[in-house]
């Protein structure tokens, strides 16, 4: 399918909702394809510092993609799911590129960041964070797939719950579990200050 | 889909019972359910310490990708449902706090604002708290440019604040159209001083003071929202500086003392409100990046030109109100918002030509000694211009009369009106640069692609007729070529340059607008 148009996307998001599994496997290259063609123009221009803003691609591939398509909760949770998978899939090439750009240099790392990343403890490895989310997807798929959704796709508790049809407070228990988990293989490299405020 | 892992999933159930017990009895808990399998509990353990420590780890800013997209944070109650002794009418939209929503109380019959507020995914009872706190102080705040709060209700653990309704457009909606004009600026800005007098003379601080914040009625008055309850809530809204509870307001419109974490007073609520002024007189924030990170950082080290350098209509006076609000040290800021209504009010009366005030001070921005040298020459290159085309209309004449023939008088009426024209638009030129300054941007815009038609056109004009004469008048054949190169030459390589020299790229452009955002 060469032609990326609205209106494809819109049919084939209605072909997942009627439970066709081939339609998911046509949408993801569109989504993906949409988000690499973005983010590579995001980061001709990239200057040091500047970080990757998932929620910003993911958000003007939707709006490339689907238009002003009204579309159903359902639906629209499908596109951001596989948004947001597609998006890490092209973070963990992104930061593939640069290590290897950087021939061994352990230093390279790219930060996806959604805050002020000027705050070092904030950014994440993500080729770090992608193999334990491999492994904790090893242990509850479920689990992983919150992570995927909420970090890469930028999504809400409620978006994810509609993504994934399950309710908003399993998805909230299974958000914060996850997150620790996560925190904890990462070596506790979030942030160093977690001192309430004032 | 492959079966969770069963340790997982064991460790998975106790992690969430004994999250939700009291800190004090997971131990007792752990050691109950564990009992047999301290591998187990070793883990819920070490779980439940990283959920302490991981503080803002991978949280996700913002409101979700939907809630940007569509406005849509998932808080969709239908027209009709019922909260108490309100019944919502629609949905007026969603901020990073919450959705908002038309709402009728049903006991007094009156039309009401209803926000309801989500608590952030870890909302825990102390902020909660302090949450109650904050809003109840502003509900105490009664002034004309402050949108009252009548209530704040909880319904079902959900807490929702009750507030008066205002028709009117935020000055988001307003700044869509563009910068708004002087007139306007003033009004809504010492309108919204007032609030912020109001405010800080209780103590209370808006934090988190922007155009979305900014009401301003049809009838005319502007009145500030969410006053006070931006700080603890906007968890949910906009970047975040750190971790838990850290919340510093959106950035851009925040000062940079808050940035680097001070609590902040009511020096730091003017410097938003610099902000807001700047933009609302040239449609856009002079911090703005493209990423927070940047944007921020603008904030602590930029300082940012003049809005007239933007905008032209902003009078000198407007650029030292921005100036003094936008200073990096907050001792060096207005003290208090009284002095800014001072300013405003001084200034509106001069705009105005009120009794006793001074005619209203020349549109001019302030420029340096190499600036204005560069308008000079600018000037003197319009002048010269203009001499060398009447020189060849009148030379037209001329060699006209040697061409002879039926083409004669076609030759000198081409010359004269493309002369003509060519010297009307640069003695416009001249007096727009003296006379209207702010126009000068867009009336360069508009002559320039003419000049370089018309110039062109005589100059090749002229090259052609020089080779006509040039059998038998050689010495005025070479000048016209002479001059028709000159011409070319000047036009397409040398007064591009003069013009940039002469009015700075804020000058010639157009003041940027940037795209509403739909927060707030």
């Amino acid at each position: 399918m060469a032609a990326v148009s609205a209106n494809g996307v819109t049919s084939l998001l209605a072909r997942i909702g009627r439970g066709d599994p081939r339609a998911m496997d046509d949408l993801f290259p569109l989504i993906y394809a949409e988000l690499r063609r973005i983010a590579s123009r995001e980061m001709r221009q990239e200057r040091p510092g500047r970080t990757l803003q998932a929620t910003a691609l993911v958000h003007e591939a939707y709006l490339r993609l689907v238009k002003d398509a009204t579309l159903s909760a359902a639906n629209r949770g499908q596109f951001l799911g596989v948004a947001a998978h597609a998006m890490r899939e092209i973070l963990i090439e992104h930061a593939r590129a640069r290590v290897a750009q950087k021939r061994g240099g352990g230093a390279a790392r790219i930060t996806l960041d959604e805050s002020l990343s000027a705050t070092p403890g904030l950014s994440i490895d993500v080729l770090a964070l992608d193999e334990a989310l491999q492994r904790l997807a090893r242990l509850d798929p479920r689990h992983a797939q919150v992570v995927e959704l909420r970090y890469f796709g930028g999504l809400s508790v409620e978006e994810t719950a509609a993504a994934m049809s399950l309710s908003p407070a399993t998805v909230k228990r299974a958000w914060t579990l996850a997150r620790a988990w996560l925190y904890r293989e990462l070596g506790g490299s979030g942030d160093p200050d977690s001192a309430d405020g004032p | 889909m492959t079966t969770p892992d069963d340790r997982f999933a064991r460790i998975s159930a106790l992690f969430d019972e004994a999250l939700a017990r009291a800190p004090a009895d997971r131990d007792a808990f752990l050691d109950r359910a564990c009992e047999g399998d301290p591998g187990v509990r070793a883990e819920v353990l070490a779980l439940l310490d990283a959920d302490a420590s991981a503080g803002g780890f991978l949280v996700p800013d913002g409101p979700g990708v939907g809630a940007l997209l569509l406005g849509d944070d998932g808080d969709t109650r239908p027209p009709g449902t019922v909260m108490g002794a309100y019944r919502i009418e629609r949905r007026l939209g969603a901020g990073g706090m919450g959705a908002v929503y038309l709402a009728h109380d049903t006991v007094l019959g009156r039309p009401v604002t209803l926000k309801v507020l989500h608590p952030d995914d870890g909302a825990d009872a102390k902020r909660q708290e302090r949450l109650r706190f904050e809003a109840r102080a502003a509900a105490g705040l009664a002034h004309p440019n402050i949108a009252t709060v009548y209530a704040l209700e909880e319904f079902d653990g959900e807490l929702c604040i009750v507030g008066e309704f205002v028709p009117g457009r935020t000055a988001r909606e307003l700044l869509v159209e563009g910068p708004l004009g002087l007139q306007d600026v003033l009004r809504i800005a010492t309108d919204v001083a007032r609030a912020l007098e109001a405010a800080h003379a209780r103590g209370i601080l808006h934090r988190d003071l922007k155009p979305e914040n900014i009401l301003v009625g049809d009838n005319g008055v502007t009145r500030v929202l969410d006053f006070g309850i931006a700080r603890p809530l906007a968890v949910h809204d906009g970047p975040r500086l750190t971790a838990i509870g850290m919340v510093v307001g959106t950035p851009g419109y925040i000062s940079p003392e808050q940035l680097e974490g001070a609590y902040g007073d009511a020096r730091s609520d003017l410097f938003s409100f610099g902000i807001v002024l700047y933009e609302l007189v040239t449609g856009a924030n002079p911090f703005q990046g493209p990423t927070p990170a940047s944007t921020a950082a603008r904030v602590l080290t930029l300082d940012p030109p003049p809005p007239s350098r933007a905008n032209p209509i902003s009078p000198p006076a407007l650029d030292a109100v921005v100036a003094r609000c936008l200073r990096k040290d907050p001792a060096a800021r207005y003290a208090t918002a009284a002095d800014v209504i001072a300013d405003l009010e001084r200034l509106a009366s001069v705009i105005n030509g009120g009794p006793g005030g001074t005619p209203p001070e020349p549109v001019t921005t302030p420029h340096g000694t190499a600036h204005s040298q560069a308008r000079a020459w600018w000037r003197i290159h319009q002048r010269a211009v203009i001499a060398v085309v009447a020189l060849l209309a009148i030379g037209a004449w001329w060699v006209a009369s040697w061409v002879g023939g039926p083409m004669r008088y076609a030759l000198f009426a081409c010359v004269l009106a493309l002369a003509v024209a060519d010297g009307t638009l640069r003695v416009n030129l001249l007096f727009v640069e003296r006379q209207r300054l702010s126009a000068m941007a867009s009336q360069l815009a508009r002559t320039r692609p003419w000049l370089l038609a018309l110039e062109l056109i005589m100059g090749l004009l002229t090259a052609g007729s020089a080779s006509l004469v040039l059998a038998e008048h050689e010495a005025v054949g070479a000048a016209m070529l002479a001059v028709s190169a000159a011409m070319i030459v000047t036009v397409w390589a040398i007064e591009p340059v003069t013009m940039a020299a002469a009015f700075t790229d804020a000058d010639t452009a157009p003041p940027r607008i940037r795209s509403a955002d739909r927060s707030g």
